[in-house]
Parts: C-alpha cells; sequence; structure tokens
C-alpha cells in the first residue's frame, strides 16, 4: 500500500529542504492571509479517498438540517494554505457536489485538509457518491452550520458555471482499498488521524487530541 | 449610668412648662460640640448651669436651631424628639453622665442632636436651653488602611495590598477630631470576625517587631498617614488569595480592642488582605490528564493531585478553544487554576461548521464531564467537583461559543442534564467572535468578562465587520460585567501554541500575555467563583496603581479595565443613556447641562468600515453595539476651553450615603483630532455639589491613571489608533470628604465633569457611560 502519495512527500521534502521549523513557526504566528480574489475558481486536488459505513451515524453539523450520517467518503484534498488557513471570520466552504464536506483538519501549513463528505448507500449497499462526476470545490465564505441543502445545490450551479468540474481519479489514492466500516464517527476520527499525520503531519496536537484514549475502554 | 438615647413621643408640654431667657448652661460631649463616636464606646455629657437644678436632656434628629420661648434651640423640634431627665446638678452647677453609644447597626451614620435644658429658678421663664451638640455615630468598623496620594484627595482606602508594598495607615482629624492630638499604639494582628473580637478583644501584633507607637497631630489626612508596614507582611495565603488582616489604633495603650480604640477590620471582611503574585503559581501539585468520552468529548484536565485531600468539592472552569486551535493549548491557565485548587476541562471544541456547534461542544462537553465522573482519570473526582461554580471560559469562536451556550439554556433550547443555568457564575470569553448578534450570542444575566488584544490580527476589531468586535457581547451583559483591554496582544498570545497572530506596535508577546492572563484570570475566577474580596480590586483598580506583582512592566503594556457592577447589587444609575435619550435629560430624570462641544448619545457603533477620523461620524472607532444592540453612550469633545458636564441630581439620588462609590467608564475617540493632539491618558475632574452649594472636587489621576489613549496601530483606514477602549473609573465617595470638606453626602445635587486647562488635559474627544453610585 502505498500510503505517502507522491505530492505529500513532494511537500514534505520542500519543507524540510527550505527549514520546516521557521516556515511552519511563521505559518503558524502570522495572521491569517487575504483570502485569494479567485478562490472560488480555484481546482481543488482530491488526493485521496475512501468510503466509510458506520453502525451508529453521527450528526452532520456542516449543514442547517445537520442529518444523521452512516455513511460517506474520507478524502483528502490538496489546497491554497491561504485559502484553508484558519480564520476567525468567515472561510470558505469546502462542497462535494451539492454537498458540504467536514473538514477534519486545518491543513494552513501543509496544503492538505483531510474531510468526511456524507453519502448514503445505493441499493447494493455502496457507498452512493460518484467522484468522477461530483466537482469538489470551495464555495462562498459562510459558516458551514449555516448553510442549507438549497444554497449548497446553489453554490454547485455557480461552481458549474465558474467552470469547477470534476477531476479523473486514475492518480486519487484509496479507492481500492476498500470500505472502512467502525462503529462510530470517533472511530473514524481515530482512523482519520492517521491521515492527518500522513498528510498534515505539522498539525501534530490535532493527531495526539483524536488519539486521546476513550474513557472506559 | 449609662444612657443610650431613647426614642419616646414629643412631650411639648415639658416645655410649655418652661418660661424663657438665660443661656449660661454649656453642652458638650467628651469635651467637643461636634463629635463622631463609635459604635459601643464610651464618652461623657457634660453640663454646666445653674448649681442643685435639674437637668433635661432633649436628643433630636435635625439641628434646628429653632426659636422657643424666646430663647434659641439648637434642635429641630421634629416628631422625633426624645426628653428624658439627665441628673441634677451639683453644687459647683456641673454635671457629667457616661454615656454609651448604642452599638446597633442601624444607627451607622446617623447624626443626633442633643441640648439640655437646665432648671434655673433665677431664669427668666425658669429654665435655660444650652447650646447644640452633632453627635455622629460611627461603626467601629472603619477604614485605616490604604496608600497615600499624591493630590487630593490625599489617601485612597483599599482592600488589597501586593506582598513587599507598603502599608499605610492614617486618620481624617477631620472626620474624627477626638484622634487630634492623641497618641496610640498601632497593631496588625490576624483578621478575626466581629464576633471573633467580641469573644477576644487582645491586641497581638503579627509585623514582628511590635505595634507601632504614633502620635496624631495632623490638621489633614496626609499630616496623619504613616507607614505601618514596609512590605513585611506575608501574603501566602495556600490556594487562597489574600492573608487577612486588621488594623488597631490601640488608644489607651493597653493592649486590647475597646473604649474608643479604632479598628479597621470589625467586621467578617478583614481590615485588609496581603496578596502575593498572582502570576505565580499555586501551592498545589497539579495532574493533567488527557482523554475522550468519543466524537468532539477530547477533554485535557488538570486538577490538583492530592484532590482526594480536600474536604469539599472544588470549582469547575470550562475552556472552549477558537477556531484552528486546539484543546491542548490551554495549559497556562489549567496549571495556574489547578495549582490554586480549581479543575480546570479544556475540551475539544467543533468550531469550523460555526458558533452553534461550538456552542453544542460546550454544552455537551460539560455535561459528559460532570456525568461521568466516576469514570474520568479512575473515579478520582467523583464528588470532589462543584458544579454549581462554575466558570465557562472560551477563545475567539469558543468565546462567542460560550456565551451563546448560556444564551440556549437561557432560551430554554438546550436542557442541560447534570448542571443548570445557575450553576454558572461566570462567562469569559477571549478575543470573541460576533457572529450571531444581540439576540443569539447574549450574555444575558450571568456575569461576563472580556479579554480583547489591541493587536488581534484575527478577531481585530476594526469597523469593517461585527464579526471581529468584541466588546459586543460585553455591553449585551446585563448583570456584573468587566473586561481587560491589552494593547499590543495578539490573537495568538491567549493561547500557548506558537504565534502570536498580531499586527501593530510595540507588541507585547506571547510570555508577558500570559503572566498577565495568569496575574488576572486567578483573582477573576477566585472573586466569582469563591466570592473571594481581595480578588476584586484587581479587577477595577486602575492598572497604573494596582497590579499583578509579577506582571510585565515594559512600556508597551497598557492594561485597561472595565468594571460595571450588575443591577442587584443595589447601584443606583444616575445616567446610561439608555432611557431620557434627549441630551437635557439624564436616563434617572434629571437636568444635564453641558458647555463641551459636538455632545451626542447614541449606540457605540461606528457607522461606516474604518477607523479614518470622519466629523461626521460621531462614534468613529467605538464598536460596542450594532444592531439591534441597546447600549447607548455619549460622546463629546472639549479644546483648550474649560468646559463642563452637569447631571442635577433627581430626589432618588440625591441621598449617597448607602453607596460607596461613584463609578463610570470612559474612552478616548480614535484617530480623532482632540486625541492625537494629545495621546496620553486624558484627565479631568469630577466634582460633587451639595444642595448648600458645597462642592467637593477629585481628579480621576489622583488613583494613578486617567483615560488611556487608544493603542497606536495603523490600518483600517487612514491615521493612526485603534478601537476606541473603555475604562471604568470609580471614586469612592467617602474620598470627597477628606480634610474637612463637607459637602453634604445625603444632600446632593448634582455631578459635574469638569475639563480643560483647569481640571486636566487640555483637550480631548471622549466616550462616557454608566454614571452611577455604587454600593462597593
Amino acid at each position: 500500500m502505498n500510503r505517502f502519495p507522491r505530492a505529500g512527500l513532494f511537500l514534505v521534502a520542500v519543507l524540510l529542504l527550505a527549514g520546516a521549523v521557521p516556515l511552519v513557526k511563521t505559518l503558524l504566528g502570522d495572521p491569517p492571509p487575504p483570502l485569494p480574489d479567485d478562490v472560488l475558481s480555484r481546482t481543488v486536488e482530491l488526493v485521496y479517498a475512501r468510503p466509510f459505513v458506520l453502525d451508529q451515524p453521527y450528526t452532520h453539523f456542516f449543514r442547517a438540517e445537520q442529518p444523521a450520517v452512516a455513511s460517506g467518503y474520507v478524502l483528502v484534498i490538496a489546497a491554497d494554505p491561504a485559502v484553508i488557513h484558519p480564520r476567525q471570520t468567515y472561510e470558505p466552504v469546502l462542497y462535494v457536489g451539492d454537498e458540504t464536506a467536514e473538514r477534519v483538519n486545518f491543513g494552513h501549513e501543509s496544503g492538505h485538509v483531510i474531510a468526511f463528505v456524507p453519502a448514503g448507500l445505493d441499493a447494493d449497499g455502496q457507498v452512493d457518491l460518484d467522484l468522477a462526476s461530483t466537482p469538489i470545490y470551495f464555495g462562498e465564505p459562510a459558516l458551514p452550520e449555516q448553510v442549507t441543502r438549497e444554497q449548497a445545490r446553489a453554490q454547485l450551479e455557480r461552481a458549474v458555471e465558474r467552470g469547477i468540474r470534476a477531476q479523473p481519479l486514475a492518480n486519487v489514492l484509496g479507492r481500492t482499498e476498500g470500505v472502512l466500516r467502525f462503529a462510530d464517527d470517533g472511530d473514524l476520527r481515530l482512523w482519520a488521524s492517521d491521515l492527518i499525520e500522513r498528510y498534515s503531519p505539522q498539525e501534530v496536537d490535532l493527531v495526539s487530541g483524536l488519539r486521546a484514549p476513550r474513557v472506559g475502554r | 449610668m449609662s444612657r443610650p438615647f431613647l426614642r419616646v413621643p414629643l412631650v411639648v408640654s415639658c416645655l410649655a412648662l418652661a418660661a424663657s431667657i438665660a443661656t449660661a448652661s454649656d453642652l458638650t460631649v467628651d469635651g467637643r460640640t461636634r463629635i463622631t463616636k463609635l459604635m459601643g464606646s464610651p464618652g461623657e455629657i457634660q453640663v454646666t448651669g445653674a448649681a442643685n437644678s435639674t437637668v433635661w436632656l432633649l436628643v433630636d434628629s435635625t439641628p434646628g436651631p429653632v426659636q422657643i420661648f424666646g430663647q434659641t434651640l439648637e434642635l429641630g423640634l421634629t416628631p422625633a424628639l426624645i426628653i428624658e431627665v439627665l441628673g441634677s446638678t451639683g453644687p459647683g452647677g456641673s454635671l457629667d453622665v457616661p454615656l454609651v453609644v448604642p452599638s446597633d447597626p442601624a444607627f451607622d451614620g446617623i447624626t443626633g442632636y442633643i441640648a439640655v435644658a437646665v432648671l434655673d429658678q433665677n431664669a427668666q421663664n425658669g429654665f435655660d436651653f444650652s447650646n447644640g451638640v452633632a453627635i455622629t455615630v460611627a461603626d467601629r468598623n472603619m477604614e485605616l488602611a490604604g496608600n497615600s496620594l499624591a493630590q487630593y484627595p490625599h489617601f485612597e482606602f483599599v482592600r488589597a495590598f501586593n506582598e513587599g508594598a507598603n502599608i499605610e495607615v492614617t486618620v481624617d482629624a477631620s472626620v474624627f477630631p477626638e484622634i487630634d492630638g492623641r497618641s496610640g499604639d498601632v497593631y496588625v494582628v490576624d483578621a478575626k470576625t466581629r464576633d471573633g473580637w467580641i469573644a477576644d478583644a487582645t491586641l497581638t501584633d503579627v509585623t514582628g517587631n511590635g505595634p507601632d507607637a504614633v502620635s496624631f497631630n495632623g490638621a489633614t489626612i496626609a499630616g496623619n498617614a504613616f507607614v505601618l508596614d514596609a512590605g513585611t507582611l506575608d501574603g501566602d495565603a495556600g490556594i487562597d488569595l489574600g492573608v487577612p488582616y486588621d488594623v488597631v489604633i490601640d488608644l489607651n495603650t493597653n493592649g486590647v480592642l475597646d473604649a474608643d480604640d479604632f479598628i479597621d477590620g470589625y467586621s467578617d471582611e478583614a481590615g485588609l488582605y496581603v496578596v502575593k503574585d498572582t502570576t505565580l503559581g499555586g501551592p498545589l501539585a497539579v495532574t493533567e490528564a488527557l482523554y475522550s468520552g468519543g466524537s468532539f468529548l477530547g477533554q485535557n484536565l488538570f486538577y490538583p493531585t492530592d484532590i482526594a485531600s480536600f474536604d469539599d468539592p472544588l470549582p469547575l472552569v470550562v475552556v472552549s478553544h477558537g477556531n484552528g486551535h486546539n484543546y491542548q493549548w490551554y495549559d497556562h491557565i489549567g496549571n495556574h487554576l489547578a495549582s490554586h485548587g480549581f479543575i480546570v476541562m479544556s475540551h475539544q471544541n467543533n468550531t469550523i461548521p460555526g458558533i452553534e456547534t461550538a456552542s453544542t461542544t460546550t454544552l455537551t462537553n460539560t455535561d459528559y464531564f460532570l456525568g461521568n465522573l466516576a469514570t474520568i482519570q479512575g473515579g478520582i473526582l467523583d464528588g470532589r467537583v462543584d458544579s454549581s461554580r462554575m466558570t465557562w471560559m472560551g477563545h475567539s469562536r469558543g468565546g462567542e461559543g460560550v456565551a451563546r451556550a448560556y444564551d440556549r439554556i437561557f432560551d430554554g433550547t438546550w436542557t442541560p442534564v447534570n448542571y443548570t443555568i445557575d450553576d454558572i457564575v461566570l462567562v469569559s470569553s477571549i478575543a470573541p467572535t460576533n457572529f450571531l448578534g444581540t439576540n443569539s450570542a447574549n450574555p444575558h444575566g450571568v456575569n461576563y468578562h472580556l479579554w480583547t488584544g489591541g493587536a488581534d490580527a484575527d478577531v481585530n476589531g476594526c469597523a469593517n465587520t461585527n464579526i471581529v468586535q468584541t466588546f459586543q457581547l460585553h455591553d449585551r451583559a446585563e448583570r456584573e460585567r468587566l473586561s481587560i483591554s491589552l494593547h499590543g496582544v495578539g490573537h495568538g498570545d491567549f493561547h500557548n501554541s506558537s504565534g502570536s497572530v498580531a499586527s501593530g506596535p510595540c507588541l507585547v508577546g506571547k510570555t508577558n500575555t500570559h503572566a498577565i492572563v495568569r496575574g488576572y484570570v486567578l483573582p477573576l475566577v477566585k472573586h466569582y467563583a469563591e466570592g473571594n474580596l481581595p480578588a476584586k480590586d484587581f479587577l477595577w483598580r486602575q492598572w497604573e496603581r494596582f497590579r499583578p506583582i509579577g506582571a510585565p512592566t515594559s512600556g508597551c503594556v497598557h492594561v485597561d479595565l472595565m468594571y460595571r457592577e450588575g443591577p442587584d447589587a443595589g447601584k443606583l444609575v444616575v445616567d446610561d443613556f439608555w432611557a431620557n435619550t434627549a441630551l437635557g435629560t439624564s436616563s434617572s430624570g434629571g437636568a444635564v447641562t453641558a458647555t463641551v462641544s459636538n455632545r451626542t448619545e447614541g449606540r457605540p457603533d461606528d457607522n461606516n468600515t474604518t477607523f479614518t477620523h470622519n466629523a461626521a461620524d460621531p462614534f468613529n472607532g467605538f464598536t460596542s453595539g450594532s444592531g439591534i444592540d441597546t447600549t447607548r453612550v455619549l460622546a463629546f469633545e472639549y479644546n483648550q476651553q474649560n468646559s463642563e458636564i452637569v447631571w442635577d441630581l433627581v430626589p432618588a439620588a440625591q441621598d449617597a450615603r448607602d453607596f460607596a462609590y461613584l463609578s463610570f467608564r470612559a474612552c478616548q475617540s480614535t484617530r480623532h483630532p482632540l486625541t492625537t493632539a494629545h495621546l496620553g491618558d486624558t484627565v479631568f475632574t469630577v466634582e460633587l455639589a451639595d444642595g448648600s452649594g458645597r462642592t467637593s472636587a477629585i481628579r480621576i489621576d489622583a488613583y494613578g491613571g486617567g483615560i488611556e489613549e487608544p493603542y497606536q496601530r495603523t490600518s483600517c483606514g487612514s491615521g493612526a489608533g485603534w478601537a476606541n477602549e473603555f475604562e471604568t473609573v470609580r471614586l469612592r465617595l467617602a474620598d470627597f470628604l477628606h480634610d474637612g470638606n463637607e459637602v453634604d453626602l445625603a444632600d446632593l445635587a448634582s455631578v459635574t465633569l469638569r475639563f480643560g486647562p483647569a481640571w486636566g488635559t487640555r483637550q480631548g474627544r471622549l466616550g462616557f457611560d454608566d454614571l452611577e453610585f455604587t454600593k462597593d
């Protein structure tokens, strides 16, 4: 299994060559950079994708309707750090088609965001999301919890109008690794901590926090 | 024989029997005609007049004089008049009768007026009225300890002293003339309650060098001031804050509190408290634990390692981080508070979706923690968490989240399982966002505290969006509300991961910021969770005068404090500009007149997107309100001219004797030419006037500082100067009486703010609000 995609390796190498520690400090210590003017037209590169199914659904807080989620995809995307830099004000919302995605990490130091996108199951019990035909993009800055399904659909329409398209999946990792099955999203997040460690290794506190021992286990 | 005052009906007939003329009779109490007597203290009524004659004592509530039977009687002859036979003069024509001032606290501050009538067969009407004597009853508990001031009122009586600082004592001979010319031994003793003093009045000095023998010969309050202790008193109270001491002036030098000895601390509150460096860790070893209860239930816990040895459960502090932050980034708060006897739980906060979701994680994490104490950390905390004294602290989106969480419980849209809304004694927001606005991010009736960094480059405070204007949550709070504004402090300086996220000059940095945070967060939670009294001094006394010992002293460090009592504290609002919005009428209904310029009342809400000076925007730089927020303030200016604002007091506000402070908040208006022309603390003078035209005035910098200039940060338009920072000034009402000033606090007529060259800073553009009389 190729656990380190080439893009990730390349970024790690660049960071090491450039002197990663000072760079990381700078990224953390700087104010959030201004959002690029063309944030809505930028390509979001899908790096990794893998379906998941849970025994116990969880609440998708990233949409106003707060649907229950029992299946979906774990994604890793590569994006401009200026776009994904955490800020307290409105941030561009990550969409997969007409659905909001949950950002599990911030990724502004690595350029990689790990995300969960809800999707139902088809008649065959497979996760019903065709990434080959579904655009992944950043929409207008907002609080995801205030975005309705209707607004999400409008965001998709605008993205398509801007020329955002689904990308070829040939180089996307994880698709053939099978469905992840967990008891609940706590276990899913614990598993995702490996992805964060792999693709966004600067976020050590996030990783250790997700790996905190479960009480009673 | 001791004679307590008695209340009996008016007996006019007694006087009708008497005739007129003659004024040979004299009356004194302890040799004086005007005296303040301590409750429970002995004294002597001294009468001279006709020999072998019956003497009647007359006591009344007003001084008169009245003309009656051809004589002047220095009493008011009110229905409260008391008449009683006092005794008889002897062959020498004198009568001395001992008295004991009643110890009933109901008499505190009351002035009684007495005279005597001496039967005198040789007088024209068969009796003779004496002169009148005014006796003011004072609680034995009085203010003695404090600090000298360079200008009037020349001395401040305070509650808290930093360890190592001088402790001074004085007695104002104009208020207590009986001290004049007397000597005594001055003790610092371990504090006792009033009952403790009654049970054991023995004096044991704790300074190490015995009581100080002091003579009080000064005619002024400054003249009687002396250093009682040069910083030797121990301030280490363990996990408590402040070692309590009482101060006693043993006038009869018998080593016992008795007679008319003076005491500061004859109550359940100590006379003074010596506090250690609040920036330093406490005495308790701390255990830190990282665990998870499941999705978004990651928690970083701090508690005293020997928590099992505590008899009583400890208060809980919950910390909710901000967006892009992590729940493991608040060790500086967790370790500090846990080492002083708190349990601190910092939790994983779901901030990316928004404030509603973040508030959900505050609510659910608090419930999870309280509901799983039997299993968390092996159950060591079970039964040892006092959930009735909780503080919620939040940073950034988490700072708004904690206010939203409280609001949801208040609105009834969320019902906690293991706690109630009454269990939350304080909500404290660090650089909070303001997404949700008035109706949804509202601290309502909880005590609310705000931290704001002037150099914050994320929640930056600029006028271009309400989302980043931290003061709006503060101004919405309805109960006690307070804030700490820190120049040069960035958004990231408040957590302990790397990076300041700061922009602006003279940056303070993380190390210094954390010292300030530790120094203030301890008294903050000690006060609200434990009712600690000396902690309150940290929350309102000007930074320039009193601050945590270990706080940085760099010239870049400026700290502005706001403190406003809640409505349930018994305060009286003179003007908060909320009701009676006409400029000529205060919110309490009194007339307001002014000679300052461009006076405007309104919502403190910059009306455009920049802080650039704009003469058309009277509230430029104000960021405390928006939308439907009801907060209102006054803005005005003055330029090289002596000018004023006068608040006439309505009858309900004219008797201020039940209040301790005159309080208000004020700020400078950023980038205004009258602000930039000065660029320093703005100073003005506060004057009280009574119904007889007597006045007393205090410059606000007497206590150490004025109204701070805005942080000189650029951007957000042209020019330099960041958002207007209100700070609170509290003037002790009794200070207006120092050195014999006789302005009558029972009959105040007006409060005047005087500005200009004769009264302080020559020019300025200011915001002003919350003119109040407060209890404490």
